[in-house]
């Protein structure tokens, strides 16, 4: 009983000790303490990963979703370069993205131009002067937007793939006049 | 036992009051060309140390820009692949086209805003389907400039770093190579992981 008694204060003890210490070290500003606290932090957003940061402006904070809205965020452009794909996604449903590419692909006087599209896939191939290919990939994401792929060469390119993707952007925003002829004087393909 | 608890409460009062020599020391920049309050936020996998030896090759490059930019992308990926190509050749990593040790990525948003959701998802099956499952919810800022490094064949995230600035918009075309330059340097300062030398 005395025993139990004992080993139940020494835990008293023990716990006044440690929030003694931990008081202190805050108080002194022990940064081993407040490290570990904000790597705790973000323990709880970041399963496995330790955060540091300074200030608060790089981002709008764990557990805000929607906040993009919020913030008051312009519209944007996204655009991804990976393995050699130029990713992004156009204003338009597949027939729309898929004639404004073709005219893209003879404005840059490429040769061979070819492909297909229905009404959830598109596809153009063409040859540049050096006989490099490329390649225009289209998906239907809804009816309104399309996602689109270039491709140049083997490994791709980006410079010729943001060259072609400007002159899509072109040909999509160039008003359409009543005999298929858009304003940057090409003819709009069926 | 008075006195065991005497003498441990001094220790600790002596060791934490000047401040701990061995504490992490607050992120900081120095001077940056054309940027200025920045801001840095820092992800590290605890399990798995960024590596510093090894080879290092390019994953993916997200830009995000307002649709009347006149910004040339490939300009921009350019002067960061630069940036970072020099800073992980100073840290002893080697540039490898095919099959490097880990992926360095990186994201730009010009305009709107990037989710931790939506870098990771850029991977596709490139990385760990763990990481999709982690209920982040993290948004970062439109202006922000994130460096993701993944090791190719555990396909872990290990480090991931996100620098944000006021950007100097009338800063003369031929700074611009110095402005990543500084933003990336500035970021990898930290990479593996902050620690105490670096303040």
């Amino acid at each position: 009983m005395a025993r139990q008694q004992r080993r139940g204060g020494v835990r008293r003890q023990a716990a006044k000790l440690i929030a003694c210490v931990t008081l202190v070290c805050l108080l002194s500003g022990c940064q081993i303490i407040g490290a570990g606290l904000v790597a705790v932090a973000g323990v709880v957003g970041f399963a496995g990963y330790a955060v540091y940061k300074t200030g608060e402006a790089v981002v709008t904070g764990v557990g805000k979703a929607g906040s993009a809205v919020a913030t008051g965020a312009t519209a944007a452009v996204s655009v991804i370069f990976f393995n050699g794909d130029f990713k992004t996604r156009y204003q338009g449903d597949v027939q729309t993205v898929w004639s404004a590419s073709r005219r893209a692909f003879e404005r840059a006087l490429l040769s061979e131009i070819s492909g297909s599209f229905d009404a959830l896939s598109g596809e153009l191939t063409a040859r540049t002067r050096e006989a490099t290919e490329v390649r225009l990939r289209l998906k239907t994401l809804d009816a309104q937007s399309t996602e689109a792929s270039i491709r140049v060469g083997v490994t791709g390119d980006m410079r010729m793939s943001e060259t072609i993707h400007n002159l899509i952007l072109q040909e999509l925003s160039a008003p359409r006049q009543p005999n298929g002829i858009t304003s940057s004087g090409q003819k709009a393909m069926p | 036992m008075k006195h065991f608890l005497l003498v441990t409460v001094l220790l600790g009062l002596a060791v934490c009051l000047p401040g701990c020599p061995a504490a992490p020391q607050p992120l900081g920049t120095g001077p940056l060309t054309g940027l200025e309050h920045p801001s840095l936020h820092i992800m590290v996998l605890e399990k798995d140390t960024p590596p510093v030896a090894g080879s290092f090759g390019w994953g993916y490059a997200l830009l995000k820009v307002p649709p009347s930019a006149q910004t040339s992308l490939s300009a921009i990926d350019e002067r960061l692949h630069s940036a970072m190509r020099a800073e992980f050749t100073r840290k002893g990593l080697v540039f490898s086209e095919s099959e490097p040790d880990i992926l360095v990525s990186y994201a730009v948003a010009a305009a709107g805003e990037i989710s931790a959701e939506e870098l990771n998802r850029t991977y596709g099956d490139l990385i760990d389907p763990a990481l999709f499952e982690m209920k982040t919810d993290l948004q970062y800022k439109r202006g922000v400039l994130v460096l993701d490094v993944v090791d190719r064949r555990s396909e872990h995230l290990l480090w991931r770093g996100a620098i944000m600035a006021e950007l100097d918009t009338g800063l003369p075309e031929e700074r611009k190579q110095q402005r990543c330059s500084d933003a990336v340097q500035a970021l990898l300062r930290y990479y593996p992981r902050p620690d105490a030398r670096v303040k």
